[in-house]
């Protein structure tokens, strides 16, 4: 801003003769025409006590800033020169704090929508592909030496996206250690996984029966390492969107937006009346417009957080609690499904794992699939699209059941010829056998995961858009504000040359 | 060197310590803390010396036929045997991992081997049928209890005939009704413990292997025999759930050696020809067929139906068919032992 000493109208010069002399300068005798009660005040407050005697050569620079200070305060245009100083410092404050405020937002929002959200999806993914790979394996097994070629390109499948999201969630973890530690233990045991099925593999197909003690090992290797491990990931990442999704929306930022805007607001105002009183003009335009912007700026911002929170919330229910719901099912019923297979495989001495089929079903859905995860995913959709896959998803759960109650009674016939359909019922490929029943479950369920994924992303990516247009806002309202007070009070001040 | 002699001596007395703890009597239960101290103390043995099996006598000998056999589908009102036939199938408990024995072909899933082909027969008495058999899977450590459950009719698992067995099933177990004694046919099959070890092992018999791990399965008398034998430094007993989960540890090179019956090792070194049997017999293994106690009249049914395969050639077909080619092509079936 220009400021030069010549326009200043006061005739009393004692401040620039500046020196270690306090000053007492005359009350009366300051601004000739122009009395301001406030400056007044003010330059009253600074004087020194003239009993202080020696003041530390830092005082007296300081003594010397703040005569300064005061010598404009005296004057009219001086006055108005340090307003607009004040003002647009205040101003720059305000575009600093809304700026770190609403960026902060954009990246919690962004932290839940761009990283833990697809970390938590991913960690899921990881979840069923192991899990529906071991269910394959086990299946399989129990189907004899040869599989089919479905079975076989579908383990494989598995094993390539388990490790693909597993590298990249090793990736993308951050910072999270017990996630890390998760992942890592994870990546040691994959290999291990994979040769022991590979060796039962090649066993089985000797006609050894080591095979089958290779694929128990493998299938230990996955219940009580693999798949716990799967879980803990999810749960930290689980935990940690839980996390992001609270400071996302936390309300307490709100605030400093608008103690901010209120302290501009009052200086803009105060500024006002100061001109109303001393130049007689109602109103300056340009001062009143930076007003209107501060509020409008303000305004916006809360109301954008406010958009914002309430996508998030969108975002967070239903559409990522049914991922979650959905998710869930889908591990349950691949587990029901090895289980069955087990009990299989174990010939009559696999109760153990009918207790545990048992038990999973009744976390996945109960009889009728309107308990355990599928209730509470039917529940979640309410009445929204999803709702018609929940629904077929319900369904697949059902005919699974019965398949599965028919090759129970089979098995527990007790005739050889009996067991031998119960394992082709278990293992076969025509309409009415256990996997493509299954598959047909599973496949509603992948498809309510992804309209819920889809349903996510877009509520998540509202939230973020929202923010973003605020990142390109602040600081060009905030520019304009300081020119505005720039531009009306400099013509104030030009009214006095 | 002493040392080799030494620990002769201290096996001798071991296995006679192993043969009274496998003694559950009362004086099995006196006599416990001196097996469990004394591991290779002399007077561990000076206590087996002074009591005799007497209480269990040939643990061997079971209950005579009643000559002759039913005829297939008219067995007699008011048995077992009845009972089976009105349910239409013998329920079996046996493994289906053991090559030989009992092992489930990966290509039709049916399990098969010497002692399915015995299982069978069984069937055939009884039904004319030698189909109409259930096979249950078991691991080692549930087949005894689930012959005291009723879970299955008889088990044919490579069951070791001990007096611990025949007196109280698994006597560390004292919950009804798996504290209750089990029957036993006549002995099928005479096996041994013996060891095996991968083909580049230096060790030549078992205390060679002392300080390292050995497996054998849980609720066998080889990992028992694994946990006392006198060696310095020890076994290390590696126990497993399922037989064929030793020879998966050995190939992992988890383990140094298993030691397990002769009929099971054989089945090993068929799927892994990089092992190899060591040392002399450990120990013998009497093969019984387990059955429920309160059956005695089908202990002499199954007994008949032993003494009928072993005299017309069946046992020996059978025999030939799966061990021969691993042991003595022909061999006698084992006499059979009658306490009454």
């Amino acid at each position: 801003m220009p400021s030069s000493d010549d326009d200043s109208q006061d005739g009393d010069t004692a401040a620039r003769s500046g020196g270690a002399a306090p000053i007492s300068p005359d009350p009366a005798k300051t601004s000739p025409g122009f009395s301001w009660r406030f400056g007044e005040w003010i330059s009253d407050m600074f004087r020194p006590n003239p009993r202080v005697g020696t003041i530390s050569t830092a005082g007296r620079k300081w003594r010397l800033a703040v005569d300064w200070v005061l010598a404009r305060l005296r004057t009219t245009p001086g006055l108005l020169r340090v307003l607009s100083v004040a003002l647009i410092a205040l101003l720059a404050v305000m575009a600093v704090v809304d700026f770190r405020v609403g960026s902060a937002r954009k990246n919690a929002s962004d932290a839940v929508g761009l990283q833990s959200e697809p970390l938590l999806v991913r960690a899921q993914s990881i979840y069923s592909a192991l899990a529906h790979a071991d269910a394959t394996a086990t299946n399989t097994f129990l189907a004899g030496g040869l599989e089919s070629i479905d079975q076989r390109q579908g383990y494989l499948a598995d094993l390539r996206s388990a490790s693909h999201e597993l590298s990249v969630a090793t990736r993308e973890i951050g910072d999270s250690d017990a996630a890390a530690r998760a992942a890592t233990l994870m990546s040691r045991d994959l290999p291990l996984y994979t040769g022991s099925v590979e060796a039962a593999r090649a066993n089985n197909r000797q006609n050894l029966p080591v095979g089958a003690a290779y694929l128990r090992q493998a299938s230990t290797l996955m219940q009580q390492e693999l798949l716990p491990g799967a879980d803990r990931l999810y749960e930290v990442e689980a935990r940690r969107l839980e996390h992001e999704y609270l400071s996302a929306g936390s309300g307490s930022d709100v605030e400093a937006v608008v103690v901010v805007m209120l302290a501009a607001l009052a200086l803009l105002v105060a500024t006002q009346l100061f001109l109303v009183r001393r130049t007689k003009r109602i109103f300056n335009v340009p001062l009143v417009a930076a007003s209107v912007l501060v509020v409008l700026l303000s305004a916006s911002l809360v109301a954008s957080f406010l958009v914002e929170q309430h996508r998030l919330e969108a975002a967070r229910h239903p559409a990522s609690d049914l991922v979650g719901a959905l998710s869930r099912a889908r591990v349950l019923a691949l587990r029901a499904e090895s289980d069955d297979s087990l009990a299989l495989v174990a010939r009559g001495s696999g109760d153990q794992y009918r207790a545990d089929f048992d038990a999973t079903v009744q976390k996945l859905g109960g009889r009728s699939g309107m308990s355990g995860s599928l209730g509470a995913a039917t529940t979640l959709t309410g009445s929204s699209d999803t709702s018609d896959v929940v629904a077929e998803a319900r369904k697949g759960y059902r005919d699974y059941l019965d398949v599965h109650g028919r090759i129970i009674q089979l098995q527990d016939s007790g005739d050889s010829g009996q067991f031998d359909e119960a394992v082709a019922r278990a293992t076969g490929t025509s309409d009415g056998d256990e996997l493509p029943t299954l598959t047909r479950f599973d496949k509603s369920l992948l498809k309510g995961i992804s309209q819920s994924e889809a349903q996510f992303r877009s509520d998540a990516n509202g939230a973020r858009n929202v923010l973003r247009v605020l990142a390109i806002a602040i600081p060009i309202l905030a520019i304009a504000c300081g020119a505005l007070v720039l531009y009306g009070l400099q013509i104030r001040i030009n009214e006095y040359r | 060197m002493m040392r080799p002699r030494s620990t002769i001596v201290a096996v001798a007395a071991i296995t006679m310590a192993a043969s009274v703890a496998a003694a559950c009597s009362t004086a099995h239960d006196r006599a416990a803390p001196d097996h469990l101290g004394g591991r290779s103390a002399a007077p561990a043995a000076a206590t087996t010396t002074t009591t005799p099996t007497a209480d269990c006598g040939d643990a061997t000998a079971s209950l005579r036929p009643q000559a002759p056999l039913p005829s297939p589908n008219q067995m007699p009102g008011g048995t077992y045997m009845r009972t089976i036939q009105e349910r239409g199938s013998l329920v079996v408990g046996v493994d289906q991992n053991t090559l030989q024995l009992a092992a489930r072909d990966p290509v039709d899933g049916q399990i098969k081997g010497f002692e399915i082909d015995l299982a069978r027969q069984i069937a055939k008495a009884i039904f004319g049928d030698e189909n109409r058999v259930e096979l249950k899977a078991v691991s080692s450590a549930q087949r005894l209890p689930f012959v005291q459950d009723q879970t299955v009719d008889l088990a044919i698992d490579a069951v070791t005939v001990n007096c611990e067995r025949l007196q109280c099933g698994n006597c560390n177990d004292r919950t009804p009704p798996f504290d209750e004694p089990v029957a036993f046919s006549t002995i099928y099959y005479d096996a041994s413990q013996r060891v095996l070890v991968p083909t580049d092992s230096t060790a030549t018999q078992l205390q060679d292997l002392a300080g390292k791990k050995v497996c054998a399965t849980k609720g066998t008398t080889s990992i028992e025999f694994i946990r006392q034998y006198p060696s310095r430094p020890p076994l290390v007993p590696y126990p497993v759930k399922v037989r064929s989960d030793c020879l998966v540890a050995l190939q992992e090179r988890k383990v140094d050696a298993i030691s397990g019956d002769d009929t099971i090792l054989a089945g090993f070194r068929r799927q892994d020809p990089y092992t190899k049997i060591i040392g002399p017999p450990l120990e013998p293994e009497p093969y019984g067929m387990a059955i429920n106690q309160d059956h005695p009249e089908f202990v002499r049914f199954v007994n008949g139906v032993l003494e009928t395969v072993r005299a017309d050639g069946t046992w020996s077909a059978v025999y030939s068919k799966w061990l021969g080619p691993f042991f003595d092509s022909v061999a006698p079936p084992p006499e059979p032992h009658y306490r009454d």
